[in-house]
């Protein structure tokens, strides 16, 4: 009975996750191009060796940008969800749910509309950013023209679609923090700060990993915000392995090595969640 | 919780710069959006000083405009994809829910492991597939290409959800006579129904606003979503944006995402959504 009820759920679950990707692996090991994507014949580890080899831009370049980008984004977005779940927490309800539903609104709108809205704040014309300084008596700045400021505006703009879910997950898991022991650590003499430190977030040490995770992964796999804001530009300075993936296999068609690339993204994030699953065991431990 | 003051000061001025830097990016696109093209003189006013609905009429039923069909288009995934991913994960999530059993779990952990892959990291698996099958370019493809991607959270939201709705309910029914059939109608259908919604309502959500699978997977311009249309402001010959039939039609984009929220909101943030998945654990 219960497998019967399952059966939809696990066939689409197959059909367009786990096929997909068995095909994808296949394809990383041929030289299949886009404009005769069915004769193709075996290569090998030679995509993966290309990729190495890639010299303009540099597949090491991809990488450290994918990083950078990631690791800001997922510093900013748990810095400021969690902080902002804290300063809210405790506050009368219905103040609350006013609040929260106006920081919530960065996090509903599509990460393609967050892509255009950020183009309106960086842009040199009609940018807010230099507008406002261009009132207050300054000269306007070319936000996306080099590359770690480019890196740094992107990741500005990453952090507010995604600091919003890190905001609810630490919310409701905040909820179920005593209000004794917040208190008797306010009698102890302990600031905001040390209380988030060291109350607060060993009590929501579950949920915080979560929000790590959930984060990185959506960090490393960034592709609608990039690929509107600068679509990798300029000279690939803000490319990602996510639009190099795109650029290989639908640009240049060169569907084998696009695979490659997929298969690389999808092997990181593996072992990001393989690691995430031993954090949680481990704290499960700890706490029971 | 009593704070000193100097704490409640710490914790409005960061509300304050959460609030701005939520907003200011949204109320720029608006002051954008409604501003008469001819009113556009470098530096522009922060606060516009007239107001038009020209720009909105432009771009849905202007010459140089995107029209109604890409917009009509989104919501066709988004619905489809709501319903497909509403019906499979009520059925699924109450499988799971009910039924625990060691390989329930383990197959509660997969499927949470499959919501975490971005629709980024499907868009060249999914295009190989579409190719093969003759699924690329259709409708069809891409509403079940998004019902893929919400199912997992949805399943994980929907077997928490059962979770919580007492089995005594189903077993007094079940003595009173009920069949299996009736069960389900009477008795879970309706006390699963705020989950349901929520369910839904986030796959028509990312349904709605997803970029990257539509742009690979729906080549032909009359079935391409707002989403995918609108890139042509972006990426016109010189490098120039029209930037007020983009901000126009992002916010065309932005309204029924935000009335959504609006309305569900406090159903999604308390006892359905990511509050009951958060505690289920």
């Amino acid at each position: 009975m219960p497998w019967l009820l399952l059966t939809p759920a696990i066939g689409l679950s197959v059909f367009l996750v786990v096929v997909p990707y068995g095909i994808t692996f296949l394809y990383a090991f041929t030289d299949a191009q886009l404009s005769s994507i069915s004769s193709f014949s075996g290569a090998g580890l030679e995509n993966f060796s290309t990729l190495f080899h890639l010299d303009e831009p540099r597949f090491m370049m991809e990488v450290v940008t994918t990083v950078a980008f990631t690791a800001a984004t997922v510093v900013g977005s748990l810095g400021l969800g969690t902080l902002l779940a804290v300063a809210l927490h405790g506050l009368r309800a219905r103040t609350r749910a006013v609040l929260q539903a106006l920081i919530l609104v960065p996090w509903v709108v599509a990460s393609v509309i967050t892509g255009y809205t950020w183009t309106f704040i960086y842009s040199p014309q009609v940018g807010f950013l230099n507008t406002l300084i261009e009132r207050l008596g300054g000269s306007g700045v070319s936000w996306l023209l080099e590359r770690w400021l480019a890196i740094g505006a992107l990741a500005v703009a990453n952090v507010w679609a995604s600091f919003g879910l890190v905001f609810l997950i630490v919310s409701a898991s905040l909820s179920n923090v005593s209000e004794n022991i917040l208190r008797a650590a306010q009698i102890d003499g302990a600031g905001p700060l040390t209380t988030i430190r060291r109350v607060i977030l060993p009590n929501i040490r579950q949920a915080f990993l979560l929000a790590t995770l959930v984060a990185t992964v959506s960090g490393l796999n960034v592709f609608d915000l990039i690929f509107v804001i600068t679509h990798g530009g300029p000279i690939y300075q803000t490319e990602p392995l996510s639009l190099l993936m795109y650029r290989l296999t639908f640009v240049q068609g060169e569907v084998g090595a696009g695979a490659a690339v997929t298969v690389i993204l999808f092997l990181a994030t593996l072992v990001l969640s393989v690691a995430y699953v031993i954090a949680w065991r481990r704290e499960e431990r700890k706490w029971s | 919780m009593e704070l000193t003051r100097r704490q409640s000061i710490v914790r409005w001025t960061l509300i304050a710069f959460g609030l701005f830097y939520a907003l200011v990016p949204v109320l720029w696109v608006l002051a954008i959006a409604v501003r008469p093209r001819n009113a556009f003189t470098f530096p522009l006013p922060l606060i516009p000083t007239e107001f038009t609905f020209s720009n909105l009429r432009e771009i849905l039923t202007g010459s140089d405009g995107i029209g109604w069909l890409p917009y009509v288009n989104a919501a066709i995934y988004g619905l489809g994809a709501a319903v497909v991913t509403g019906v499979i994960a009520l059925l699924g999530g109450y499988a799971l829910g009910r039924y625990d059993t060691r390989y329930g779990r383990a197959l509660l952990l997969v499927f949470l492991a499959l919501s975490l892959l971005p629709d980024a990291a499907r868009i060249v698996p999914l295009f190989l597939l579409y190719i093969h099958t003759g699924m690329y370019d259709t409708r069809i493809g891409v509403i079940l290409a998004y019902a893929a991607g919400s199912l997992p959270l949805g399943i994980w939201l929907m077997a928490a959800i059962i979770r919580q709705i007492p089995i005594r309910l189903e077993q007094a029914a079940r003595i009173d006579g009920a069949g299996p059939f009736t069960v389900a109608r009477r008795i879970v259908l309706p006390l699963a129904r705020p989950g349901v919604i929520v369910v839904g309502t986030l796959a028509f959500v990312s349904g709605w606003n997803a970029f990257s699978l539509p742009l690979i997977l729906a080549q032909s311009p009359n079935i391409q979503p707002y989403t995918v249309v609108l890139q042509k402001y972006i990426v016109a010959e010189q490098s120039t944006v029209n930037w007020t039939l983009l901000s126009a039609g992002s916010l065309i984009g932005l309204v029924p995402v935000l009335l959504v929220f609006g309305f569900l909101q406090r159903r999604l943030l308390a006892q359905g959504g990511l509050g009951a998945a958060v505690r289920a654990r």
